[in-house]
């Protein structure tokens, strides 16, 4: 158990000297262009944690992110790379937009379920094209993926402009969900609805699935090297379309239930910027594809990008600070797994002397 | 007729940004150090070549601002990938993200959600050949674009005998395919690897200033949509192979020069058919990746490959 | 001079670890000298001290009389030593003449390598040496031999006066070994030092001058090899009498069933070329077929095939009456198969998890460890201490993951897990390699009890000794085939010496 405990420790104690090290870089940006830096952080983490209505929106953003992450989780722990959450996403979101517009006779319950199976099925097919690409041809996942989502994002913006097009709206969208479809919310001023206890659910689910069942026995055995996993039996193949599939269903779920608690309309901007998908990449990396620290990871993350809305209206500072730092994040988090196993690394070879 | 000679000219216009990121990247790809920083650090080429004209009219100065610049973003990939070890993908990552939020920062500095360079026309950069320019046809494709094109083209050769015929090209493929050997005959591994980077570096800078300044004289945030990561396909698919490598950059400017040229054809739809060359390279590294896979015996899977 | 090469109080050592305490070595020109020990000992960490690919944390080297502190390779090679290294440090899809020029290239108009020049260079001195190699030749297609040579020639091109190889014959056949020996002794004629690490100690007898014996980091013996002999070295190293003490001594009639048979098996690498061609072998309830051969000659394709991680061409394999030809390695688990891999680290552990998630790895899916898809970890601890107790297992932290084993401790796992599941038949391939002792020891022994069992193994091995020792039947491979079948009782070590080498002998010993 010591062992366990010591690297976990270890590894969040990193964590937390690389943001910090992130945001006081940061700070030396903000200083040069004339601000003061204590004084944007406090903005930028007061609305976000601080009060009330504001932490439960915090909760709020945080929720599809904390589906877009494990997606992205439960692939990159598997040596999988798959960039495509994000097309994932937009199309969960799309259909799920437009089923919940189109269905408005049936009654609520009905028509959420449909709209969200709906989403995370045509998640799954995005990710499902990548991984039959990958099997059967080798045909790398992380490129694949990649120039999909731009694809992608192309036929959706036709479809929205055209086809599906709401002519009533004043920007290009589509046609607002019916009431039925839409996650009510739960506390009064802020936006958390009870989609977030569904989130919530699939967390825990996910949580078994990666510490304590087979399927999470696989994923660290691929993580390894897939030499591994294939010499002791497990089909790597077969394997890599589960954990696909399974990262876009999360992914499409992501985008179905963000469309029906938040946004209400597929619009150019659905997703937002950078995108959710890789919100959930850099949470994913966090979090050290961890569902506890994916949790963690995403409400940070989400009290981040609120308050960048803030610095935005009480500052003079651009939001895109924000995006500066997480870049910085993510830059740092790619060295720290270094530091971790110096030394054991050095043990073996003196052992193989 | 006319379309025909449009579609063409269209495709060399459309090259030439994807082939200088690739001829950068090869390097990098056939040092084993994998770079997706392309994209990002096109972007970056992109942004600092039109603000630093903006601000300075000057092409020399804007020449070396985004070489340097770009080489920045190179060092730092370098550092943090190389002598640190960290994970290159996240790593380059991280990088494309940096691109897109330091020129998103500044555009919003400057108030506007882009750059234009005032009484700029899009023949500013032409260069008319004499002579090739009044050939029928032939003059019409090949005259008549900016000089950072013709450099693209040219460098194909150049990077061949570089990386063949050169220690240096040498050095690069051996630190790739067997690091040990390299370091055993007292090859500096790490400064080959950077050199690797920092080619790609200055290939993309290159690229994103023949992307912006060149053909538009203006920047919009994200505006290399993909290219870096369409060069990276293209290097895959070419294994790293200077001359085969351009050549699948060259049929992504073509599908996208059909795109262009024949959505005036389709009406809305028009939108959809921008879609064609990101979906014609997925077609097109299955089809390389599976030829290259079709007599491998051995079952299983190699993590990126 | 006395001294070409001396080393006083050598010391190496990787955090707590002590791999090289205080050697002392002592090298005169012109001699060949041997370095002993069994793996593990040290060895290789000293020869990378005296090339220059590690600095020592104490003591001295000197070389011709004078103190030198090398930093890289580079340094080594001005100070006049080469190295020959275990694993090949070549680049196979660059030519020979590539190859030796690496490091050292000649150019013309400051950029361009001048190919002329490099080849004529090359060519002139495998001439002066009597080397027969085309230096225009990918090194990708040529011989383990003849790349050995492409590697000596590397060193020798630098016009280096001591030369170091690292256990030069662990891939030759006997005769490509005494050919390089031979080599060897000319080329120490000629003037060079030469250095030879290795553990085999019937070559140390015929091809040195000196010796040294290293054990466990430190010098425990040195002295003229005309006065020692095999067995005294073997006691030097490992402190006690022989080196394999456990033997077959259990032969199993030639009548037992037959429960496995492969026919005309065959496959191709990515070049098309056949690497393992028309394989015809039975084994025999209770029966252990050894599977002998120098590496590179089809044996790990083989095993490959045999393991799932390969796909046949042509060709059949059937167990237990059950046709198997390219099933996946689950199902020749669950068909009552256990599999040794041959690369322990890259196939039978997983370094990211713990020792007890490493004990069920192939078997992870059965209960009772597995139950409605979810692992029981108290039965997994169970198995791993179960494990622990059997084998000898020597582990730090039990709860920490298996980058911090031995080789010997990490490949008694391998053996523990696969034999934990009672398969009717083991394919262990190179189960001893690279390991000390004390390891090799406790494996072999639970092998034979295995056997004592009425289980059969196929057992793959390019250490001849072990083969021999452990195996009732013998089948050699040779360039993707079987050159032949041998009983080890009935047959000599040059016999199968010659198989190894392709050559057929009738039964008046003429060659075929």
């Amino acid at each position: 158990m010591n062992g366990k405990i010591e690297e976990t420790v270890k590894a969040v104690l990193n964590r937390i000297v690389l943001v910090l090290l992130a945001f006081i870089i940061g700070g030396i940006v903000i200083f040069f262009i004339g601000e003061n830096p204590l004084n944007v952080y406090y903005i930028l983490f007061k609305k976000s944690f601080f009060t009330t209505t504001g932490f439960l929106n915090t909760l709020h953003y945080a929720g599809p992110m904390i589906l877009t992450g494990l997606a992205i989780a439960i692939t990159f722990k598997a040596n999988i790379y798959n960039m495509g959450v994000e097309g994932s996403l937009l199309s969960g979101g799309f259909i799920a937009g437009i089923l919940g517009a189109q269905l408005s006779c049936l009654p609520s319950v009905p028509l959420k379920i449909i709209c969200l199976i709906a989403a995370a099925l045509l998640g799954m097919g995005y990710a499902w094209i990548a991984a039959v690409l990958k099997i059967k041809f080798r045909a790398n996942e992380m490129v694949v993926t990649l120039m999909l989502n731009y694809a992608l994002a192309k036929v959706l913006e036709y479809l929205t402009t055209s086809v599906f097009r709401d002519l009533n709206a004043g920007y290009v969208s589509t046609k607002i969900v019916s009431n039925q479809a839409v996650f009510l919310r739960i506390f009064g001023r802020s936006r958390l609805t009870v989609f977030f206890f569904v989130i919530l659910v699939i967390l825990g689910f996910f949580y078994i699935l990666m510490k304590k069942s087979k399927q999470g026995y696989v994923i660290t055995a691929m993580g390894n090297n897939f030499e591994f996993a294939e010499a002791t039996g497990m089909n790597v193949g077969k394997n890599i379309m589960i954990l696909m599939l399974l990262s876009g269903a999360l992914g499409g779920l992501a985008g179905g239930g963000w469309m029906l608690e938040d946004q209400y309309r597929y619009t150019l901007s659905f997703s937002g910027s950078p995108g959710l998908g890789w919100d959930g990449m850099l949470i994913a990396l966090l979090g050290g594809h961890d569902p506890v620290g994916i949790f963690i990871a995403a409400v940070f993350y989400a009290g981040l990008k609120t308050g960048a809305d803030s610095i935005n209206m009480y500052t003079n500072v651009p939001k895109e600070i924000v995006a500066l730092i997480q870049s910085m994040i993510v830059l740092f988090l790619a060295v720290q797994f270094f530091q971790k196993y110096k030394i054991p690394l050095f043990k073996k070879r003196a052992k193989e002397a | 007729m006319q379309l025909l000679i449009s579609i063409l000219y269209d495709c060399i216009y459309h090259s030439a940004p994807i082939i200088l990121c690739v001829l950068g990247g090869i390097f990098a790809y056939k040092a084993n150090v994998l770079n997706i920083a392309l994209e990002g650090m096109m972007l970056n080429g992109a942004f600092i070549s039109v603000l630093v004209y903006y601000y300075t009219q000057n092409m020399v100065i804007v020449l070396v601002l985004t070489i340097i610049t770009t080489v920045l973003y190179g060092l730092i990939f370098s550092y943090f990938g190389i002598t640190l070890r960290g994970n290159v993908i996240v790593i380059g990552l991280a990088l494309n993200m940096a691109a897109a939020a330091i020129a998103g920062f500044v555009l919003v500095l400057m108030h506007s959600s882009h750059i234009i360079i005032p009484d700029f026309s899009v023949n500013e950069f032409k260069v008319n050949i004499p002579l090739v320019g009044k050939i029928p046809v032939l003059g019409e494709i090949i005259s008549g674009h900016p000089p950072i094109t013709y450099i693209s083209f040219i460098l194909i050769f150049l990077i061949y005998i570089l990386m063949y015929k050169t220690k240096f090209g040498v050095y690069v493929r051996v630190v790739g395919e067997n690091e040990e050997a390299a370091r055993a005959v007292g090859i500096h591994t790490d400064f080959y690897k950077y050199g690797a980077v920092l080619i790609g570096s200055v290939g993309c800078g290159l690229a994103g200033m023949n992307l912006s300044l060149e053909r538009m004289g203006l920047f919009t945030n994200n505006m290399t949509a993909g290219r870096g990561f369409i060069a990276i396909a293209a290097i895959y698919c070419g294994q790293g192979d200077p001359v085969i490598s351009s050549f699948y950059a060259i049929l992504f400017g073509l599908a996208r020069s059909l795109s262009v040229n024949l959505s005036i054809y389709a009406g809305n739809a028009a939108r959809l058919f921008d879609c064609i060359p990101y979906i014609i390279m997925v077609g097109v590294l299955s089809f390389a990746s599976f030829m290259k896979h079709k007599s491998v015996r051995e079952r299983g899977f190699k993590v990126n490959e | 001079m006395k001294y070409m090469i001396k080393t006083v109080d050598l010391t190496k050592k990787f955090g707590d670890f002590t791999a090289n305490d205080h050697i002392q070595l002592n090298v005169l020109p012109c001699e060949i000298k041997c370095i002993v020990g069994e793996n593990g000992a040290g060895k290789t960490t000293l020869m990378n001290m005296l090339y220059g690919m590690l600095e020592p944390t104490e003591g001295k080297i000197f070389i011709r009389d004078e103190e030198v502190r090398m930093k890289s390779p580079v340094d080594a090679i001005r100070n006049g030593i080469g190295m020959v290294h275990q694993h090949f440090m070549l680049v196979p899809s660059l030519t020979v003449f590539e190859n030796v020029m690496l490091g050292n290239e000649i150019e013309k108009y400051g950029v361009l390598i001048n190919k002329k020049s490099e080849v004529e260079k090359v060519s002139a001195l495998m001439q002066k040496y009597h080397f027969d190699l085309d230096p225009m030749e990918k090194v990708e297609n040529l011989s383990v031999g003849s790349r050995q040579r492409v590697e000596i020639l590397k060193m020798l091109y630098r016009d280096v006066s001591i030369l170091i190889l690292d256990e030069p014959t662990a891939v030759l056949t006997p005769q490509e070994t005494d050919e390089l020996i031979a080599d060897l002794k000319e080329l120490k004629n000629q003037g060079k030092t030469i250095i030879i690490i290795t553990h085999k100690l019937r070559e140390v007898m015929d091809a040195s001058d000196s010796v040294t014996v290293i054990k466990g980091g430190r010098t425990v013996g040195s002295m003229l090899t005309r006065d020692t002999n095999e067995r005294e070295l073997a006691q030097l190293m490992v402190g006690r009498d022989v080196v394999l003490t456990q033997q077959n001594n259990h032969y199993t009639p030639r009548n037992a069933e037959k429960i496995y048979e492969v026919r005309n098996l065959t496959t191709e690498n990515i070049f098309g070329k056949q690497v393992v061609h028309a394989v015809s072998f039975e084994v025999h309830k209770g029966e252990i077929l050894g599977i002998a051969g120098v590496e590179g000659n089809g044996q790990s394709e083989l095993v490959k095939l045999l393991s799932g991680l390969m796909k046949a061409t042509e060709g059949t394999v059937s167990f237990e009456g059950k046709d198997i030809t390219n099933m996946w390695p689950d199902k020749i688990r669950k068909a009552g198969i256990g599999i040794i891999p041959e690369d322990r680290y890259a196939q039978g552990l997983c370094r990211q998890m713990s020792l007890g998630d490493n004990c069920i790895a192939g078997y992870h899916d059965k209960p009772p460890v597995n139950k409605y898809n979810l692992l029981q970890r108290k039965k997994i601890n169970l198995k791993r201490d179960e494990m622990i107790h059997k084998y000898d297992i020597r582990v730090g932290d039990i709860n920490g993951n298996v980058a911090t084993l031995s080789g010997g401790n990490a490949q008694k796992i391998i053996v523990a897990r696969e034999l934990s599941e009672h398969p009717r038949l083991l394919i262990a391939c190179q189960p001893t390699r690279g390991i000390d002792i004390g390891s090799i020891e406790v494996i072999h022994k639970r092998l034979l009890e295995y056997k004592a069992g009425g289980n059969s193994i196929i057992l793959i091995s390019s250490e001849l000794t072990e083969i021999m020792s452990l195996s009732d039947r013998v089948i050699v491979m040779y360039k993707g085939q079987i050159s032949g079948e041998v009983e080890p009782q009935q047959t000599s070590m040059t016999e199968v010496g010659l198989l190894m080498a392709g050559i057929h002998t009738d039964m008046e010993g003429q060659k075929k």
